[in-house]
């Protein structure tokens, strides 16, 4: 009932954003901008760039609404527009090499999570380029690894050795945060 | 794919991540805001161009004069009365042509002047190579009108002879 009621109110705000009303077009942004810009901040690690390819992403949102088919969400239609923006903006990620990286290990660190969601993001921020990206659209935005090789155009062993190889990065960069913390 | 730890408290935590970073949403609003009238503004004009275009076709259109019904170039170069006159007289010699072929009886008066028709078609298709080899001017206009008057008098009397055979005729079957 709630999500029916959801999509009646987001088909009329599309109606009323493809007349151009300005009302329409900010409440739409309000709606989606704060997580959209997250997602930007994750993918690049820079606020600079995400804020200059969520502007380039609205804007193209707006233009092509019209085209918006109700078979993915509106949220998740927003969000392959940022994706694909951040992706040409930050070009082919260069992947570095795997040699240090065991990827048959997948034995846990014990780290108690709780609280740990800024570190968590901001410690993804630091990651290397190209495993950032696949970590990003693998764990955060639910994409399949076959999905990510055809985005990024690699291959689909290396959106997994890279996403394996990030997390594991993750790890040791949280658990040494707090050790010297702690 | 078996979720580790890491994994499944990002997953039960997924919308936090969405809430760490803030940014001035009003000043990038107003950015995109500006591009984005920009950039419909850029869109009405390919429009406004296609309605002044229209409009223009429009007023050309209705400023020209109706093209008279003959098929040749010469009577443009006529005043407006000339070309009345001239479309009359062309109507009128199509009308008494086609009723004199619906009406034709064999005879050899009628055969004859039938004749005389198609040499006189022979002469108005020589005219219109004149035209197209010479250009129009008023000297071939008036030569086009006569050739209309002449047709028209010719046809006039097939029109005349058909009559009186049809007459004779009649008077034929009445007697015998």
């Amino acid at each position: 009932m709630i999500n029916q009621k959801q999509n009646i109110e987001t088909t009329e705000l599309i109606k009323q954003c493809l007349k151009n009303k300005p009302w329409a077009q900010r409440k739409l942004y309000d709606q989606y901008a704060q997580a959209m810009f997250n997602s930007l901040v994750r993918m690049s690690g820079n606020k600079e760039i995400a804020k200059d390819v969520l502007q380039e992403s609205f804007i193209k949102v707006f233009k092509n609404l019209g085209q918006f088919k109700s078979n993915s969400t509106l949220g998740a239609w927003i969000k392959k527009i940022c994706i694909n923006t951040m992706i040409t903006e930050l070009g082919k990620p260069k992947f570095q090499s795997l040699e240090e990286v065991d990827l048959l290990d997948e034995s846990e660190v014990k780290i108690d999570f709780t609280k740990e969601v800024e570190a968590i993001h901001h410690a993804i921020k630091e990651l290397p380029k190209g495993s950032r990206m696949v970590l990003n659209l693998f764990l955060l935005e639910g994409m399949s690894h076959e999905e990510i090789a055809q985005i990024l155009q690699i291959s689909v062993s290396t959106s997994k050795s890279q996403y394996h190889r990030a997390k594991k990065i993750l790890r040791e960069k949280l658990q040494t945060e707090r050790n010297e913390a702690g | 794919m078996r979720q580790d730890s890491f994994e499944k408290y990002i997953e039960e935590n997924r919308e936090r991540f969405d809430e760490i970073e803030n940014f001035d949403q009003d000043l990038l609003w107003e950015e995109i805001s500006e591009k984005n009238q920009t950039s419909a503004k850029n869109k009405i004009w390919p429009l406004l161009f296609l309605g002044f275009l229209l409009i223009s076709l429009i007023i050309f259109s209705l400023t020209q004069k109706p093209k008279p019904d003959v098929d040749f170039g010469p009577i443009a170069l006529l005043d407006e009365e000339a070309q009345r006159e001239t479309t009359k007289l062309y109507k009128q010699v199509q009308h008494k042509e086609a009723e004199a072929f619906n009406r034709k009886v064999a005879g050899p008066e009628i055969d004859e002047l039938f004749d005389e028709l198609k040499s006189m078609e022979a002469i108005e298709e020589l005219l219109k190579e004149n035209f197209k080899d010479v250009g129009t001017n008023e000297k071939l206009a008036s030569t086009l009108i006569q050739y209309y008057e002449s047709k028209s008098r010719l046809l006039e009397l097939i029109l005349f002879e058909i009559a009186k055979k049809e007459k004779n005729e009649k008077i034929e079957k009445k007697i015998f």
